[in-house]
């Protein structure tokens, strides 16, 4: 008799999302989806504004990623416009740029990922979210996290207005600089968010690293896939996150192409299928090659643990020792280990925070030329960033008075969104064993998309006792046989 | 918190090009100044960003959108679990009643829920800044029955 057991965490704003698991006639899992209601007629809301309206309209589409959003439509307006940006507007754009990185990886690491490992998978739901961590690391560490993420916000905030939700992008520019005065807070933001980087990293090394069960998991098959990988990387092909170029490797690390982001269509391909409203993406020049893994797959992933199997190294140097560990523990590049996808965001949060302390010592800081204007509407932009949560592509088309007459987006979920279903197929086949499956391993099964940080209902542990989960478990009519809900 | 003047937040929550979503930013919006003594801020979800806004608060009034509490379209609803709200719970962060007593486990000085008014919408997956005809057309009778409600439970303190 077959079955299926659907795994619904549902949530607003970041989307609707529900995982379904089907079992074969012996209680094996014979296929798992991951599947995501859309949100309907973005592009249509768009056409017909004035293209510079985007950078107040995107940092609204997603709850978790506002900052990369506006980011990307801010480089996308610089096309548009037929404009660079100053060299001070943009060394204060990558100022703020780390900055987001660095309170979204701690809000991530702490908020979803910690839970699992720092509580434990088979805890108590009611003590398995941010709450249970405290209760394990302390106070103190609760609140230098809330410090160092509102220090960081505050220079988001400086720049363009808002926080976290940003609205002040502008084509060749930024809204607002710095000033000498305003240099010795952002120093200090800076040197402080070092220095707890390397605090976060430590806990990781002690409480995970240190836990032989953890390693095991980390290290494990069910959590491991063999895809290839994209990122951003900078001239040197180190890891970069405000800009750059887009590189792509093999499964076995090879370089199989390096692009800039405007021809980004040339390869990049999505795919439709009907249990999923996400457009899947895959390498054009490979074809589709469906849900598969290894050499035949034509599924890449993105992320941190992508970013740091692409580049060639970090561009700061504590964070390339970090980085260079983490590929010694996992046993070399590139790592296929989804777990240890936590490990680099804590590597790149580090990144961010030593590329603000070469940034805040950068005497263009405080230059007044953080504005070009010499504008000439060119209909066309392409914005990409690397996102927290990986390769984000803005594209913009308009006529010739800058009314928009196109946008579409390609964000980084959806670039995971092949790799998630897989990555969830592989664990619930390692953890689930017919109908009668314990809320832990489906935890552990939630793990594997957790990883990734998908924008769209990812975690269960944010609401302790109140996760509106619901597995349902039906028989092969069709007919729900048994129903576990936890919050709904 | 030092430097917050006034002892009630009026807080609106609510996505403003997600069509009725925005409901509780409009309503926010138009209260803003009717009481004297209270402060208005709006955001577009619950989680860490709200520590900074209700800390040192004494009473918080959250009006969000919601679906699923057995109104119809554009009916004020008084939900003090804040089941059906769309925006006090979040799946990257913490809930608003967790965020309430992790604040004040640390020691932060933080609001009591003053009341959670749910707007049972009809439309929450459409991009869109215009309001459906339901939620137009009910919008002052809205507008009227809160300042009504808010006044009375102010009253009280």
């Amino acid at each position: 008799m077959a079955e299926r057991i659907t795994i619904s965490p549902i949530t607003r704003l970041e989307g609707h999302g529900k995982i379904e698991i089907f079992l074969n006639d012996k209680g094996d899992v014979e296929d798992a989806y991951w599947q995501v209601v859309e949100l309907r007629g973005f592009e249509r809301f768009c056409i017909g504004r004035p293209v510079e309206e985007m950078t107040r309209i995107v940092p609204n589409i997603c709850g978790v990623c506002p900052s990369a959003h506006h980011m990307a439509a801010t480089k996308a307006l610089d096309q548009v416009f037929g404009v660079e940006p100053t060299p001070a507007a943009r060394l204060i754009r990558e100022l703020e740029f780390n900055a987001f990185y660095i309170e979204d990886h701690y809000i991530h690491f702490f908020f979803l990922a910690a839970p699992d490992f720092i509580v434990g998978p088979h805890a108590d739901p009611k003590e398995r979210n941010i709450l249970g961590v405290i209760g394990k690391v302390g106070n103190e560490i609760g609140l230098k996290v809330i410090d160092i993420r509102k220090r960081n916000r505050d220079i988001i905030r400086h720049i363009f207005s808002k926080a976290p939700h940003p609205e002040g992008g502008l084509p060749g520019g930024v809204p607002r600089g710095f000033t000498e005065e305003d240099r010795k807070w952002v120093k200090e933001t800076a040197d402080m968010s070092v220095e707890f980087a390397q605090f976060a990293l430590q806990i990781f090394k002690d409480l995970v690293l240190g836990n032989k069960e953890y390693v095991d998991l980390i290290t494990s098959e069910a959590y491991k896939l063999k895809t290839y990988y994209m990122s951003l990387v900078d001239e040197n092909n180190k890891v970069t996150f405000y800009d750059g170029k887009v590189k792509v490797i093999t499964p076995d690390g090879k370089e199989f192409a390096k692009f800039d982001p405007i021809d980004y269509a040339d390869h990049i391909a999505e795919w439709v299928e009907p249990w999923t409203y996400i457009r899947l993406t895959h390498l054009k020049k490979l074809g589709w090659s469906g849900l598969t893994e290894g050499d035949k797959t034509s599924l890449y992933r993105v992320a941190p643990l992508a970013r740091l199997n692409v580049a060639d190294g970090m561009k700061t140097p504590i964070a390339q020792k970090e980085a260079e560990y983490m590929f010694e523990v996992l046993g070399g590049k590139p790592a296929h280990n989804t777990l240890a996808m936590h490990w680099a965001r804590l590597i790149c949060a580090l990144q961010a925070a030593e590329d603000n302390q070469m940034i805040a010592n950068n005497p263009l800081l405080t230059s007044k030329d953080i504005r070009n204007m010499d504008y000439k509407i060119t209909g066309k932009g392409v914005g990409c960033v690397e996102a927290p949560r990986g390769t984000l592509f803005h594209h913009y088309e308009t006529d010739e008075k800058g009314i928009l007459t196109k946008a579409n987006l390609i964000v980084a979920t959806q670039n995971n969104a092949g790799p998630i279903c897989m990555s969830v197929k592989k664990a619930a086949q390692a953890f689930v064993k017919g109908p009668d499956v314990k809320e832990g391993f489906l935890n552990m099964v939630e793990m594997a998309f957790r990883a990734y940080d998908p924008c769209l209902s990812c975690a269960t542990h944010a609401l302790p006792g109140e996760m509106p989960l619901s597995v349902s478990i039906r028989d092969s009519k069709g007919e729900v046989i048994r129903v576990i809900e936890r919050g709904v | 918190m030092a430097g917050k003047e006034n002892r009630i937040l009026i807080l609106g929550l609510g996505n403003p090009i997600l069509t009725d979503d925005r409901i509780g930013l409009i309503l926010t919006e138009n209260l803003k100044g009717k009481f004297p003594g209270a402060d208005t801020a709006s955001i577009i979800l619950a989680g860490m960003e709200l520590l900074d806004i209700l800390a040192g608060y004494d009473h918080v009034f959250l009006i969000d959108a919601a679906t699923g509490t057995g109104g119809e379209p554009g009916e004020l609803k008084e939900i003090s679990d804040g089941k059906g709200a769309l925006h006090l719970f979040t799946s990257h962060g913490v809930n608003f009643f967790d965020l309430l007593e992790m604040g004040r486990d640390m020691g932060l000085k933080m609001p009591e829920p003053a009341a959670v008014f749910g707007i049972e919408i009809g439309n929450a997956t459409d991009f869109g800044t215009a309001l459906s005809p339901a939620l137009s057309s009910a919008l002052p009778s809205l507008e009227i029955a809160l300042t009504e409600r808010i006044r009375e439970i102010i009253a009280s303190y």
